[in-house]
């Protein structure tokens, strides 16, 4: 056995040029492996932390037709009891309350349609970034129940600064009596989300309840869990329970349905063209061994006369198979190493862009794990040996007169 | 043609090397071409569906609207610049709109609406506005204080056809603005947050309630053929010749789609780099190997009067036959599939929105674009690649070639 | 490794052999009557064509014949499987052939030790063995060489340790001097020679060596695929 390894190693040396051409191929098919899987786990966690650390928090309750229908009465039912219990869950290290309606702001030159958060900015700061994100002004310093924050391109829609008067219109819970009332731009924020910059404005929680006419209700909590992946694990148990009394509690992957499934796109697209691109791969391992077979005709003729049993020129040719396989996943592993840690430094700059209704905020970095350098290498080296059980099967079969024949 | 026909038959010498390598071109060609049939499919698909049924091909504002809408940014007298524009070359149809915001109430009930005003007879030739129409009918081509509201907001008011409908916004001149309206219709766009709040109203009614005489936000152009957009957009300007207004083909009103998907699109050029790398490997490999075994043969060629150019031809046109060999397979391969796909599309796990259109399949297309880059990259690689090996068969010198094997 | 009992070592009835050239039947061996007794030392000749090496290959079981059959040790080789006709070539014959015998990444010892090695014989036996016959065929010294750094004569002398190494009852050497000069190919034949005598293994050579002809105890000489005549001398 032993023998046969040596043998292997030994003979895929003889052409070292061709060995490593061939393992440079595989290899570079593995290093574009663990770069793609590298980059769609940075895409990832930079989308899901730019929607929910940006302003969406990883979980929210509402009541539970809220989401479908924004109506003002439909606020979260039995609210105290839901939050003595959130805060005593030991999993969610923070959450916040807020209102939200559509609202029409007017200043003297425009007007737009808005949706009017009302927050308490002590604990809405834990959770979402809209204080970091104030380029004029301050978040809600002071006292001041007319303060009111709003995105940069809403203040350009409205042609309003720091100061200036803004008037908003709402419709009050079953009444739908219209409610008006003046306030002053106290902050002006940049997210660079296109939807919070131009179509939202916050004022302070007990302002909006008053306006609103709804009591010490709200329409959402927003939650953020100690754990991240809790956020993304649909089947966590606080779902149901807070599912109750005719509330809904859901995840961020049930608020932004559409980039779970693009990521699960993309990990498909990613199996499929990466199946493809071994495809080739293959037939240049094919190739290889094969040429370094014909070589060596009249020795495998010599082998099988000498009494080796056609398994084992098999597992010759396997041996060789597996020895090519993990030069080829060194050059692989270190080349894919290099290409991702580069970029991890240099980062790809997709920020704006929107992908499945989410802007990149950052620059886009890479994540490399242990399972890109032991997982797919493995499956590289078995996807090899599996190659190469054609030419181990031609080697087998080979008859010790017809190798001897065949070279003069 | 001498070097042809040895070429030729040499090939097929070694079969299953030849079968190997042709396979091997022949693979990173139709990937290549189906990653660009597909990629192209899916966007000019989707691009086209939601330009031609709602956001139009070319829009007209007046100046600096796109960057900040407002009221009072308007087109003036629009029905000039339309008939101006309807006569372009490259122009099928247009419409005019406007678009303002409210709160709505039916009954007890209110909601924040966009107000959007639109010309039913315009509407409908261009983005066939009556198809949308879910329940009830669509407007009358006279105004008649008709209202048509999204599917959503109808839930929220909890509205039918036949209920009344109040509105209030601000009109142009700073007053209130404020008139009851009859809901003859519900329209489901397919954008579900647009539905959330949309309210339609026939145009001259709109301006009517806004106080807005003649004037539009926006104008809505479609084009005969997607790939013309930017040479209209440009005969538009030119014929317009007005500096209060603004052109903008779709690639600048829904620029974030549009950088979305040139983004995508770069991924795709760096994998196929990859393709082609590999591709490249094999055919690399093959060649020296070849060349190698044949040491003794190419020294015979040589002794007998071949001169080196010669030989370094023949190499090559052994690459080139290969190469002509899977260029011809993977196009007609891959016009099939592309085709195929094109009818038939592959079903998305979740249906992905934009622009107001809902697409549930990726779709494929075939295309010169898909057929060309990949062909004539995998052909000019393996033949570039395959230059070192036939210059080293060039250099063999005779009497050694002989002594060998 | 095992010697059977049986005093004929080879025998074969009418074998008949024909190739297919693209469709064309070339009759290589059209009836071939022969028997071996053990401890011969016979060498097969012949023109070129007339089918030396064909009828090497069927006594060996490296190829069938279209007619006929051969006993080799006693045993009949048509009824061997595929993976039988190994084992007992790995066990019962030595080959020695006129170029390449040798598995060039290999070093002496690995390649004389290779048959031992499928045969199941540990380690220390196998060294014991290979240093042995080294020492018997002069080439102490030489167990980590690789076989490019040896001579045409040397790496001959390494391909009969190989084919002796493993016991066998019977060594085939085709054309064994043939890519070797006249002194050196008298050594190797001399080495041969004596192994036949002191250990009894019979050979049996395919040749138109003039040396071996005259050094056979035995001289078969096949002409147009048929036994043209059957020399024994003292």
């Amino acid at each position: 056995m032993r023998l046969f390894i040596k043998l292997a190693v030994r003979n895929l040396f003889r052409n070292k040029r061709r060995t490593f051409i061939a393992g440079s191929a595989i290899g570079i098919g593995l290093a574009a492996l663990i770069f793609t899987d590298a980059l769609i786990i940075g895409m990832e966690q930079n989308m899901i932390a730019s929607a929910t650390e940006s302003y969406m928090g990883e979980g929210q309750i509402h009541h539970h037709d809220f989401r479908a229908s924004y109506a003002v009465e439909e606020t979260v039912n039995n609210l105290p009891d839901v939050i003595s219990r959130l805060e005593n869950e030991d999993m969610i290290e923070n959450f916040t309350r807020r209102t939200m309606t559509f609202a029409m702001i007017t200043s003297p030159a425009n007007l737009s349609a808005v949706s009017m958060v009302g927050i308490d900015p002590a604990t809405e700061k834990k959770l979402s970034q809209i204080d970091e994100a104030i380029i004029e002004g301050n978040y809600f310093d002071g006292n001041n129940k007319r303060d009111i924050i709003i995105g940069n391109k809403l203040a350009e829609i409205l042609e309003v600064d720091l100061g200036d008067r803004v008037v908003m219109t709402v419709a009050q819970a079953h009444s739908g009596d219209l409610s008006q009332e003046m306030f002053r731009i106290s902050g002006i924020y940049h997210f660079n989300i296109k939807a919070m910059d131009r179509a939202m404005a916050f004022i302070r929680l007990p302002q909006s309840q008053q306006m609103l006419g709804v009591g010490d209700n709200v329409h959402e909590i927003v939650m953020k869990f100690k754990d991240g992946g809790n956020g993304r694990d649909r089947s966590l148990p606080l779902w149901e329970r807070y599912s109750t009394d005719g509330n809904e509690a859901v995840s961020w992957t049930m608020l932004l349905p559409e980039l779970d499934a693009a990521f699960e796109m993309s990990q498909f697209a990613t199996y499929i063209v990466g199946l493809i691109l071994f495809g080739v791969v293959s037939l240049g391992i094919i190739n290889t061994l094969f040429m370094s077979l014909h070589e060596r005709m009249f020795e495998f003729g010599v082998l099988r006369a000498v009494g080796t049993r056609p398994y084992g020129m098999a597992r010759l040719i396997l041996f060789e198979a597996g020895a090519l396989a993990v030069l080829s996943i060194v050059i692989g592993a270190i080349l894919g190493y290099i290409i991702t840690y580069i970029t991890t430094q240099i980062g790809i700059d997709y920020t704006g862009i929107e992908f499945s209704g989410v802007t990149f905020r950052e620059l886009l970095y890479p994540v490399m794990t242990i399972k890109q350098f032991v997982e797919y290498p493995i499956l590289v080296f078995l996807f090899t040996i599996l190659v190469g059980l054609y030419p181990a099967i031609y080697a087998a079969r080979l008859s010790p007169a017809q190798a001897m024949r065949r070279s003069f | 043609m001498l070097t042809l026909r040895i070429a030729w038959r040499n090939i097929f010498r070694q079969k299953r090397r030849t079968v190997l390598t042709v396979l091997t071109m022949f693979g990173g060609l139709t990937l290549s071409s189906l990653s660009i049939g597909w990629a192209d499919g899916t966007y000019n698909r989707i691009i086209e569906m939601f330009t031609r049924n709602r956001l139009g091909h070319v829009q007209i504002h007046a100046r600096g609207y796109l960057d900040k809408p407002s009221l009072y940014r308007k087109i003036e007298d629009y029905s000039i610049v339309g008939h101006t524009v309807e006569k372009i070359e490259g122009v099928t149809a247009w419409t005019p709109r406007l678009y303002s915001a409210g709160l709505a109430s039916v009954g007890e009930k209110t909601a924040g609406v966009q107000i959007i005003g639109i010309e039913p007879t315009c509407e409908s030739k261009s983005t066939h506005f009556e198809k949308k129409i879910i329940k009830g009918r669509s407007f009358s081509e006279a105004p008649s204080h008709e209202a048509i509201l999204g599917k959503g907001a109808a839930r929220t008011l909890h509205a039918s056809p036949g209920d009344e409908i109040v509105v209030v916004s601000q009109g142009a001149d700073g007053s209130i603005a404020n008139d009851l309206y009859e809901i003859i219709g519900i329209a489901e766009s397919g954008d579900a947050a647009m539905d959330q709040s949309a309210f339609y109203l026939h145009l001259s009614d709109a301006q009517e309630l806004l106080v807005l005489g003649n004037s539009i936000h926006e104008m809505v152009i479609i084009a005969d053929d997607l790939d013309a957009v930017p040479e209209v957009t440009e005969r538009i300007r030119q014929k317009l010749d007005d500096p209060d207004l603004e052109i903008a083909p779709w690639q600048e009103f829904a620029r974030s789609f549009y950088t979305a998907m040139e983004a995508d699109k770069k991924g795709t050029w760096v994998m196929l780099f990859v393709v082609i790398l590999i591709v490249a490997i094999g055919v690399l490999n093959t060649v020296l190997m070849t060349v190698l075994e044949r040491t003794r043969e190419y020294g015979v060629l040589r002794a007998v009067g071949t001169r080196p150019p010669q030989i370094f031809r023949l190499v090559i046109a052994e690459v080139a036959m290969m190469a002509a060999v899977s260029v011809v397979i993977g196009i007609a391969l891959s016009i099939f599939i592309n085709y195929m796909f094109s009818i038939h599309g592959i079903p998305m796990p979740m249906a992905f929105t934009y622009g107001g259109i809902e697409f549930t399949h990726y779709y494929s297309e075939v295309n010169a674009h898909s057929l060309y880059v990949p062909a004539a990259t995998v052909v000019i690689s393996a033949l570039f690649i395959s230059v070192f090996p036939a210059i080293k068969a060039a250099r063999i010198a005779p009497a050694k070639a002989l002594r060998s094997h | 490794m095992a010697r059977i009992n049986n005093d004929d070592v080879i025998v074969t009835k009418a074998i008949k052999k024909i190739y297919r050239d693209n469709g064309i039947p070339v009759p290589a061996l059209s009836g071939i009557d022969l028997t071996i007794k053990n401890g011969e030392f016979t060498a097969i000749v012949g023109p070129s064509g007339s089918g030396k090496t064909t009828f090497l290959n069927i006594i060996s079981g490296l190829d069938n014949p279209t007619e006929g059959e051969v006993w080799l040790a006693g045993k009949l080789l048509s009824s061997m499987s595929g993976s039988e006709l190994s084992d007992f070539r790995r066990d019962h014959i030595g080959f020695i052939f006129q170029a390449y015998n040798l598995i060039p990444v290999l070093t002496v010892e690995e390649n004389v030790e290779y048959i031992m090695l499928l045969q199941g014989i540990d380690k220390i036996e196998r060294h014991r063995r290979v240093e042995k016959i080294l020492g018997e065929l002069g080439l102490e010294g030489f167990a980590h060489r690789l076989p490019t750094k040896l001579s045409g004569g040397q790496q001959q002398r390494v391909a009969v340790a190989r084919a002796m190494v493993a016991k066998p009852s019977l060594i085939l050497a085709d054309e064994p001097t043939a890519n070797l000069d006249s002194k050196t190919g008298a050594e190797l034949l001399g080495m041969m020679r004596e192994l036949n005598e002191k250990s009894g293994i019979t050979f049996v050579f395919s040749t138109h060596d003039r040396q071996i002809m005259e050094r056979a105890r035995r001289l078969v000489t096949l002409k147009d695929g048929l036994i043209d005549s059957d020399e024994t001398r003292s």
